[in-house]
């Protein structure tokens, strides 16, 4: 395969959902490719790419807090083609449809973006607590940008503590 | 010095605990058991459970979850017990400080006799500080 071929895949995933849904599309070098994915279309973007270019593996789901947004990634990957796929979630709604029942392996890496983020997957068979621990409160989720480590110790321990504190 | 303090003193059996470690410190703490070190000179055994331990090795910045799991640990051990921080991580959080997981030292959770700075501290440094605690219980 070559960045030509590579670069064709994407074309055609912009080419089939329109420039509104798959954009700021990039492929840097051959096997490595770039595309942000509006959220409503984004199920039927990796269930397009499962079909026809066989991306039935997901490498892993990263979380990011870009300070407006949340950006969920998801690095999808076929016969050694890493495609990843960039969905913007608004910070006043944070869910993303589950793909689940698409590529069965985004089960745990969900679970882990719900934990640290914030991020819900709607429609996760089982959308419990995977990471954090047990006695940790609920809706405090440590990677957000808006609380600095006091803010979190305030949170989970009920007291600030560490070396910054007296 | 009591013939029961000469008898603690000279068979330290160790349980070694890692609390969230990188493996660095564990590493050095097994090279300090070999026959190049020799631990066994001072009658240190590395025992398999903590109910035929005097003397806890833990390493680890001791992450929330294992926070619990330490202290149960720690409850096991028959009295007198001592305790034994390795490394930079079990002493104060090492480069794992201000972590949102990471509770920031061994003795935020247990009392601690003995602190081994290092990253990873050498196995001479390792017996160096079991030595010093066994000096301190009356050897």
């Amino acid at each position: 395969m070559s960045i030509e071929e590579h670069t064709k895949v994407v074309e055609d995933l912009a080419k089939e959902f329109g420039e509104e849904n798959v954009y700021n599309t990039k492929v840097p070098r051959a096997y490595r490719a770039f595309a942000h994915v509006n959220r409503d279309k984004f199920r039927e973007v990796v269930e397009y790419l499962k079909d026809n270019h066989g991306f039935v593996h997901v490498t892993t789901i990263s979380g990011v807090d870009m300070g407006e947004n949340y950006e969920v990634v998801y690095h999808l990957r076929s016969e050694g083609f890493s495609l990843s796929l960039k969905v913007p979630v608004p910070k006043d709604d944070p869910k993303v449809p589950s793909i689940v029942d698409i590529i069965n392996g985004a089960v745990l890496y969900e679970r882990e973006v719900n934990d640290l983020l914030g991020v819900f997957p709607e429609g996760h068979p089982d959308p419990k607590r995977l990471i954090l621990a047990y006695d940790w409160p609920e809706g405090v989720h440590p990677l957000r940008k808006e609380w600095d480590i006091q803010t979190i110790r305030e949170k989970v321990d009920g007291k600030k503590w560490g070396k910054d504190v007296e | 010095m009591s013939i029961l303090t000469w008898a603690r003193t000279h068979s330290p059996w160790l349980i070694h605990f890692n609390a969230g470690a990188c493996n660095a410190c564990d590493i050095e703490v097994v090279a300090a058991l070999t026959p190049r070190f020799d631990v066994e000179r001072f009658g240190a055994l590395l025992k398999g459970s903590p109910r035929h331990a005097d003397v806890m090795v833990v390493s680890g910045s001791v992450p929330r979850k294992i926070r619990d799991r330490l202290k149960r640990i720690y409850e096991q051990m028959p009295e007198p017990k001592f305790v034994v921080a390795v490394g930079s991580c079990a002493i104060s959080g090492g480069v794992f400080q201000d972590c949102y997981n990471v509770m920031e030292g061994v003795d935020k959770i247990i009392p601690v006799n003995a602190y081994i700075p290092g990253c990873p501290p050498k196995p001479e440094a390792i017996l160096d500080g079991v030595v010093k605690l066994l000096v301190s219980a009356g050897y």
